[in-house]
């Protein structure tokens, strides 16, 4: 729409800038064989991106810009696009031969949360079905990764798992550490039962923008830092100061605010916030939407370091390789509905993509 | 070079308002020939806002959670005096009447912050509607008429009649009476120098965790306070000492910069109106900190009736117009957000200043009432314009 507005007053140069966010992978191909399209018109256009795939695929020249300033142009025109590690190699600034740390000597222990016969309802149109009758668990130190389209119910399911934050209707049980909970509508109520979910919308859902690093990071569990409701400031300066070190948050200081901070730093911040809430359940909901290539390598890092102390972490992602690189076990869903589970020592691209192909066939 | 202009206009930005206080304040001071400085003038600066100071602390934290004002104060304000009054004039103990005065402020807040916090109203439409019908109550309460109060030790206590201060017992227990009073001259010094105490360990406890906060600044700020409160001991202690309403502003101000700056429902206001959803998300019930605001300020304009009827020395039906509008300006004059999530006490203590001396020198010069309105929406404009601009600057 924005582009047939822009084609509308006969652009000469047409600067796409992350036009791919929104859509799913169909339309992004769509979207970028009309831009080779304007292309043989004698358009000129620039793309700004972060999909590697993207750019490889319908760009002339890519110049990789890091920290504000240009690191190098790579020239495409090759008959064959050039490799997306060849990009990566100019973002890192190195080579980087695995872009998913190994996960070494992690044993996985019991079931630590079973959702089964999970069925929430939308709350506008409450005949609907969001979530129809999925079943899930997740064991200690296990990382499941639960992949699907846009729009097949993966944050619907989170959420409505997280003490009901999203839905109507709800039906099907939970169990946790064996226990079966009841849990109320509330989140304060699935904290106390020891979930975290990690909001794929970060600046709409997860951060305080206009405050500190160090308020955010408290903001999940003040009661720890705070006595009769005084909150101890000392105390919470020393716990923003240790996680900005754990996970490597680059800021002068924690009192910086979040709004001012890169899209890698805030999700770490919202990461800290989280870990300091000490759940035992992780539910992280793409975890690395829209952050650039380094920062996603520490993302993996930090929740290899979860899995490692025993928690249990959910990963809902639509990016197939982050899925298949860090997952013990993969949940499919499409429209609703659980179609598919695998480990991931058997799971590949094609047989994920063929079992949400079916289910829609089926349906 | 740009670094020296950096820190300068950062510094300008950080104390616009108080600069604008200094200005103002020098404007008049000269224009009126140095009248509002008289002591008998900061005396009546004090007396006449401390509705403002008091209501601004309530009408703060209804702002911070995301904009959202009180309409209904002024109303609230007339009517709790007006039952107070009748309730004083029907012979019922003091205190009690001040009690109830206060619990049915804290009513009415809670009543209104149901509708706001359970039912999602608007804040404004629930606020004025209460804003019209506890103005037909206080009317009704009132049946039309002016009902005055003659308790002494009542206005003694709340800041009205000509006897509205604290006693200078220990100029009586030195033996001598008159001026400068000695017990003003003593709480302004302990006030200080408990003031530079705290600001000591609060840099060493900075300096032992190694925040990085410029030390030189810090003490120039205290440096600067200890001297405002300093001279208006002076100037108090060569009228009649400290007038009782400070205390009260005192009080209010302290316990609400205390609550929003080191409380978990503090940070909950400020979480709230910095982002709801993200608040609620981290198990934070936002609807509660809504109710909690608007409660507050039922209570707090509960207190500011028995100010206003004790200086008054009783209770009109047309008592508290605007009232509400005044501790909103002081607010965003502060530099609170229309947005939420942004404003301190200690900004609005500068914002309700500045109205006041504005009022004040107005006043003084005999400029018309009329041209007083104007130029009080102007300051407000100002004040909000400003605030805009140099945030879409820093973007």
């Amino acid at each position: 729409m924005e582009i047939a507005k822009a084609l509308d007053k006969q652009a000469k140069l047409l600067i796409l800038d992350e036009p791919t966010s929104s859509l799913n992978e169909e339309d992004s191909r769509a979207l970028l064989d009309l831009m080779l399209g304007f292309k043989k018109q004698g358009m000129t256009m620039i793309i700004i991106s972060h999909k590697l795939n993207e750019v490889a695929y319908v760009a002339d020249k890519i110049t990789v810009i890091r920290d504000g300033t240009t690191i190098e142009t790579i020239d495409n025109r090759g008959p064959e696009p050039v490799s997306e590690e060849r990009i990566i190699k100019g973002m890192v600034g190195r080579e980087m031969t695995n872009r998913f740390p190994k996960r070494e000597g992690v044993k996985i222990g019991d079931v630590m949360m079973e959702v089964s016969h999970w069925t929430v309802h939308h709350p506008l149109y409450p005949e609907r079905k969001v979530v129809d009758d999925v079943s899930i668990n997740v064991r200690k130190g296990e990382v499941v990764g639960i992949y699907g389209l846009m729009g097949a119910g993966r944050t619907e399911l989170a959420m409505s798992i997280f003490g009901q934050s999203y839905g109507v209707n709800f039906s099907g049980s939970l169990k946790i550490d064996g226990k079966d909970v009841k849990m109320k509508k509330s989140e304060s109520d699935a904290i106390r039962h020891k979930i975290a979910y990690v909001t794929e919308d970060r600046k709409g859902n997860g951060l305080v923008l206009s405050q500190s690093i160090r308020v955010n990071t408290s903001l999940a569990n003040l009661d720890s830092i705070a006595s009769h409701t005084v909150i101890d400031q000392d105390r919470e300066y020393a716990v923003a100061e240790e996680y900005r070190g754990k996970l490597s948050i680059k800021t002068p200081s924690v009192e910086q605010l979040v709004g001012n901070l890169s899209g890698g730093n805030q999700q770490k911040v919202l990461l800290a916030k989280w870990m300091f809430a000490e759940p035992d359940i992780m539910i992280l909901d793409e975890p690395t939407r829209g952050i650039d290539v380094g920062a996603k390598y520490e993302i993996y890092c930090i929740i290899n370091d979860l899995a490692a102390s025993g928690k249990s972490v959910i990963m809902i992602s639509s990016e197939l390789p982050e899925v298949l690189g860090m997952s013990d076990r993969i949940y499919i869903m499409n429209e609703g509905k659980m179609v598919g589970e695998m480990k991931a020592s058997q799971a590949t691209q094609e047989n994920i993509m063929a079992a949400i192909l079916r289910s829609g066939r089926g349906a | 070079m740009t670094m020296k202009a950096n820190r300068i206009s950062f510094f300008i930005q950080k104390y616009t308002m108080v600069l604008a206080l200094v200005i103002v304040t020098a404007f008049f001071a000269i224009r009126t020939g140095g009248k509002t400085l008289f002591p008998g003038n900061i005396n009546n600066l004090i007396s006449q806002n401390g509705y403002v100071f008091v209501l601004a602390s309530g009408m703060l934290l209804c702002i911070l959670t995301g904009g959202n004002i009180d309409l209904s104060v002024g109303s609230v304000v007339c009517f709790t005096a007006a039952i107070g009054c009748v309730m004083m004039k029907a012979g019922v103990n003091m205190w009690i009447a001040t009690l109830a005065m206060l619990a049915i402020g804290l009513a009415i807040g809670t009543f209104q912050g149901f509708w706001i916090a359970k039912v999602h109203v608007p804040p404004f439409i629930a606020t004025l509607a209460g804003m019209y019908a506890f103005r037909g109550f206080s009317n009704v309460v009132l049946q039309g008429y002016q009902v005055s109060i003659s308790n002494e030790s009542l206005l003694n206590i709340f800041g009205g009649g000509a006897n509205c201060y604290v006693p200078d017992f220990l100029g009586q227990l030195m033996g001598r009476e008159g001026k400068p009073n000695v017990t003003c001259l003593v709480v302004g010094i302990i006030a200080v120098v408990a003031f530079v105490v705290l600001t000591l360990r609060k840099i060493s406890v900075q300096r032992k965790l190694g925040i990085s906060q410029s030390i030189s600044g810090q003490a120039v700020t205290t440096v600067l306070i200890s001297a405002v409160v300093l001279w208006l001991t002076w100037k108090l202690a060569n009228h009649k000492g400290i007038p009782t309403v400070l205390i009260w502003i005192a009080l209010v101000v302290g316990i609400y910069n205390y609550v929003t700056n080191r409380t978990a429902i503090g940070r909950h206001l400020y979480a709230v109106g910095g982002n709801e959803k993200a608040t609620a998300l981290s198990g934070v019930n936002a609807r509660n900190v809504y109710w909690f605001a608007y409660a507050n300020i039922g209570l707090l304009a509960g207190l500011a009736g028995v100010l206003t009827a004790a200086r008054a020395k009783g209770i009109d039906p047309t008592y508290g117009e605007g009232y509400e509008m005044d501790a909103i300006a002081a607010c965003f004059i502060g530099g609170a957000s229309a947005y939420g999530g942004i404003g301190k006490v200690s900004g609005m203590i500068i914002g309700a200043t500045l109205m006041g001396v504005i009022n004040q020198g107005m006043g003084i010069m005999g400029v018309d009432s009329n041209y007083q309105k104007v130029v009080k929406g102007i300051v407000l404009l100002l004040a909000v314009m400003f605030d805009v601009l140099s945030k879409r600057q820093k973007r």
